[in-house]
């Protein structure tokens, strides 16, 4: 038979998949305590010498570490596999991080960042659509810079490439313009913030709402604040839970535009979209408030999920590929800084105005 | 393995679902009683 000269894939054993990721997450590990002893550090030099400096948290030091290294010496393929599990401690994160916030509370801030996401998504949508267009980009990559500026980042691109068939190329594209943009707002929102006197509430909100990825996003909180950071948790799980309608709008439109049906039942696409841990989120949540946990358990899930996000934000700048962003070329990433501008703007003015009438 | 993940529907998300579930029920059982930060 021909297929039996083909080269068989080498399906790797269970010890080795088990094994491959563990250098990687003891690296994660080594630069998130790095970033914690930098901050107390600083903190005691402070305390001993009686200044006045600004208490810088260990995430933002934890993802400069990162990108230093990623972007000097680079990172050897042994730790490749364990970096990549950056994502798993994220959502393994934001699950635990439920036991922090009980149902009321969710239910109140939720239908808050739910009207506040219903408005950016609409604004952010067709601002993108329209600056894509303007600047020549084709059809599949504005409605990719679209979606990923709305909804959440590289989840919703890669979601999105699969429902109107876009190029490889178009999603790197996106993806790159993305990320790119999220590692600025890392540095440049928490400044805004304070300019602005800004309310830890409020700004985990523009957070959750402005910033794309999701671990940027939560990144971005952190480095403001503790309180922040929950907030932008819970502002870009209601932006993540909106993915399933925004990537069935563009696929129902890109199905008519080839004049073709829309084969799938919609309610299936829905749930196959549906970040599932979104559901882990509310159901920690919900045992919680039925007083499963008690105080010192509370306490210590909340912990467990500053450690699991401790080696998502380590992960963070070790994927943070200056050279290959910048390869990318200028026009995607100027109609993606332009946009992300406008819709930081956008999104602040939401804000801002939201705390003025619901006072928080 | 891909016939495993469609079997029983193992995604990312259900794996952070399933260990935060069983962080949880460790924490709620005692077994870790605290934890640092």
């Amino acid at each position: 038979m021909a297929t039996a000269a083909l080269p068989q894939p080498r399906l790797a054993s269970f010890p080795q998949r088990f094994f491959e990721p563990l250098p990687g997450i003891a690296l994660l590990a080594a630069i998130g305590l790095l970033g914690k002893f930098i901050e107390q550090r600083i903190a005691l030099y402070a305390k001993s010498h009686h200044l006045h400096l600004p208490n810088i948290e260990y995430v933002l030091w934890a993802i400069l570490i990162g990108v230093i290294v990623a972007n000097t010496v680079g990172v050897s393929k042994v730790f490749r596999a364990g970096i990549a599990t950056y994502d798993f401690w994220l959502k393994t994160g934001i699950v635990l991080l439920g036991a922090r916030f009980l149902v009321g509370d969710l239910a109140l801030m939720g239908s808050v960042s739910l009207v506040l996401v219903v408005i950016e998504l609409a604004l952010a949508i067709s601002f993108m659509t329209w600056l894509g267009r303007a600047f020549g980009l084709n059809r599949n990559l504005s409605a990719l810079l679209a979606v990923g500026s709305s909804v959440c980042g590289v989840s919703a691109i890669i979601a999105t490439q699969g429902a109107i068939e876009a190029d490889d190329e178009d999603a790197s594209f996106a993806i790159a313009a993305i990320l790119a943009l999220g590692a600025i707002a890392l540095f440049t929102f928490p400044l805004i913030g304070h300019a602005l006197g800004m309310s830890d509430h409020a700004f985990g909100l523009w957070s959750g709402l402005a910033v794309d990825n999701t671990a940027e996003a939560v990144a971005t909180g952190a480095i403001y604040s503790d309180t922040a950071q929950k907030f932008a948790v819970l502002a870009k799980t209601t932006r993540n839970a909106m993915i399933g309608f925004v990537v069935l709008g563009f696929a129902l439109r890109w199905a008519a535009s080839k004049a073709t049906e829309f084969k799938q039942s919609k309610g299936q696409f829905l749930w196959n979209k549906f970040p599932k841990f979104v559901l882990g989120f509310l159901l920690i949540s919900a045992l919680a408030s039925l007083h499963v946990f008690d105080k010192s358990q509370t306490a210590a899930l909340g912990n467990l999920s500053r450690w699991a996000f401790l080696l998502t934000f380590a992960g963070v700048g070790l994927r943070t590929d200056i050279r290959a962003m910048a390869k990318q070329g200028v026009r995607p990433f100027v109609v993606g800084a332009l946009g992300e501008v406008v819709i930081a703007t956008l999104t602040l003015g939401l804000v801002l105005s939201a705390t003025r009438v619901a006072h928080f | 393995m891909t016939q495993i993940r469609k079997r029983f529907h193992f995604s990312l998300d259900a794996v952070a679902v399933w260990t935060a579930l069983a962080l949880a029920v460790i924490v709620r059982l005692g077994v870790i009683k605290r934890v640092p930060w």
